[in-house]
């Protein structure tokens, strides 16, 4: 059984289609939704998280329905999307509330708070009322609060919003930490580069479908209208672009003397990497860089999704 | 449904209402009996107003400012918040995602907002009752001190029956402040008034009818048709705050926000 499932899942906002059928299982470790405003991904967050309906389909989070279900929220930690927040409270306080709630006694939820803000960076601004923080502190806040009760799945709806590039690092760090400590991680955002850094298994989003999931390079290979582009750096790229210009499997090639580069599209990458070591071996041919510019989940977004 | 946890909810709100800028000026609106009652005093002292039976001054007050106005101001100012309060401080996702029943959580916040309005209404009322009342001596106090408590419990009840009212609002409509208005100033002003049975859908007339010496609705309601008695008043303020209570509390654990 998936930690969390979600089976033919649609959702209606009125006459607005938010997901549609969406079908996805996600087991422990990071996962990262990713798509354009409107993709679905907040909702898809929402659903799980249990504070909105599917329409349609079912979804389950450790074996249960989580819509208002008190025994998930034991297991579950929620980093909603940046809102305003205007409790007028210190963050020590407002932590050690939603600590209680959580049914654990005054001292132990005083210990844990303190805890949590000191791993986020706040424990100088603990005793501080949250109206005066600022975005980043804001932000900071959030993710401690979903931490502190050390649940098994953690969700996150842009954790990097905000965030000063130490708090980014920090905060990716994390993830990945708390990914490889088996709790199941899903993390929502726009900032690619940045969630290929955490996990490279992903969701991608767009209008309410998910258009692929999986490992990036494995989604990557898979897409057979778009043929891998490889640079090659060499001292000498008209005699390499020669010497592969007769070989099967190869889309396009090009060399450019002054980038002393020669640039091939091939639907097999794997097969042609493989020849280029046997090439090189052969001919004693230099190469210094190989580079796959779009095996990456920018571009593996823009085919997709084609923004 | 955990007591604990529904008490550390009614807890925390009751003591983030409490420094709010609201019961700042709420509490101005809770203490006008004390300032008409001051007032009172100066004019009497300075021979500006005519000296009366002043338990009759301060039945007066009760009638006119305290129940048809401070109560029902209070409770909605505060009641019809129950939701919007956390939804617009951005605190209330936190809280729907923690391992607590969200009947626990709403009732508990609903028992934090009565204690807070019961806070602010109560001392003001019974302090107007002193100023107005123990000038005439410590036996008149005696006297008409079983009336003051007959009226606290009016107004416990009377509180209780509007904060359910204007919790339910708060949970189920978008703008309960406008609601909460129409229904204070327009519908119950005008029920008392119409002849038939409009005025058992209000809850003034519930509470006018507990009034031992009579209201200016109570009094208007007794020319249009009979008072409840108090024991059908009391069981009709216990019901609406009951039900509408747990109304709002259903509405609140089906709700998507």
């Amino acid at each position: 059984m998936s930690v969390i499932a979600l089976e033919a899942v649609s959702r209606w906002y009125g006459n607005v289609l938010g997901l549609s059928r969406v079908s996805l299982e996600f087991e422990p470790g990071v996962t990262a939704l990713l798509g354009p405003n409107g993709a679905g991904k907040s909702t898809l967050l929402k659903l799980v998280t249990g504070l909105l309906r599917p329409s349609a389909g079912t979804v389950s989070v450790l074996g249960e329905a989580p819509f208002a279900n008190p025994t998930i929220y034991a297991r579950l930690g929620l980093v909603p999307e940046e809102e305003e927040f205007r409790a007028r409270v210190s963050a020590v306080d407002w932590l050690e509330y939603l600590l209680r709630l959580h049914g654990f006694g005054e001292a132990d939820a005083a210990a844990r708070a303190r805890k949590a803000l000191s791993e986020v960076g706040l424990d100088s601004a603990a005793e501080t009322r949250v109206t005066t923080f600022s975005r980043g502190m804001k932000q900071r806040l959030r993710i401690a609060q979903a931490v502190a009760h050390d649940p098994d799945i953690l969700v996150f709806d842009e954790p990097l919003t905000g965030l000063d590039p130490v708090g980014r690092r920090d905060v990716i760090d994390s993830i990945r930490r708390w990914g490889s400590q088996g709790k199941t991680v899903l993390v929502s955002s726009h900032i690619l580069h940045e969630v290929e850094l955490m996990t490279r298994e992903v969701v991608l989003m767009n209008a309410g479908k998910v258009m692929a999931s999986g490992n990036i390079h494995e989604i990557r290979r898979l897409m057979e209208a778009h043929p891998h582009r490889i640079l090659i750096t060499t001292p000498d790229p008209k005699r390499l672009a020669t010497r592969l210009i007769d070989q099967d499997g190869l889309h396009s090639i090009s060399f450019s003397e002054e980038r002393s580069q020669v640039e091939l599209e091939t639907q097999e990458p794997d097969r042609f990497y493989a020849l280029l070591t046997e090439l090189v071996l052969d001919d004693a041919a230099t190469i210094h860089e190989i580079s796959s510019p779009d095996d990456n989940l920018e571009a593996v977004f823009h085919y997709l999704v084609g923004k | 449904m955990s007591t604990s946890r529904l008490l550390l909810v009614a807890q925390w709100n009751f003591s983030q209402l409490l420094w709010s800028p609201r019961t700042l000026a709420m509490g101005v609106l809770a203490g006008t009996p004390v300032l008409i009652a001051l007032v009172y005093r100066a004019a009497v002292l300075f021979e500006i107003a005519p000296k009366g039976t002043d338990f009759g001054v301060f039945a007066t007050l009760t009638a006119t400012v305290s129940f048809p106005f401070v109560a029902p101001m209070l409770s909605l100012f505060y009641a019809s918040g129950v939701t919007s309060d956390d939804v617009e401080a951005g605190t209330m996702r936190y809280l729907l995602t923690r391992p607590i029943a969200r009947s626990e959580l709403l009732a508990g916040k609903m028992l934090g907002m009565l204690v807070m309005v019961l806070f602010l209404f109560l001392p003001p009322f019974v302090i107007g009752f002193y100023l107005i009342v123990a000038p005439s001596g410590w036996q008149e106090v005696g006297t008409r001190f079983p009336a003051l408590l007959w009226d606290v419990l009016a107004g416990i009840l009377g509180l209780f029956a509007y904060n359910g009212l204007f919790s339910l609002a708060g949970t189920v409509l978008k703008r309960p402040l406008l609601f909460g208005l129409f229904f204070v100033f327009g519908w119950q002003a005008g029920a008392a008034i119409v002849p038939g049975t409009a005025r058992y859908l209000t809850i003034t007339h519930y509470l006018s009818s507990l009034l031992p010496h009579g209201s200016f609705q109570g009094t208007l309601a007794r020319l249009m048709g009979q008072p409840s008695s108090n024991t059908e008043a009391i069981l009709a303020l216990l019901a609406i705050g009951l039900g509408t209570h747990a109304l709002a509390i259903w509405v609140f654990t089906q709700k998507e926000l």
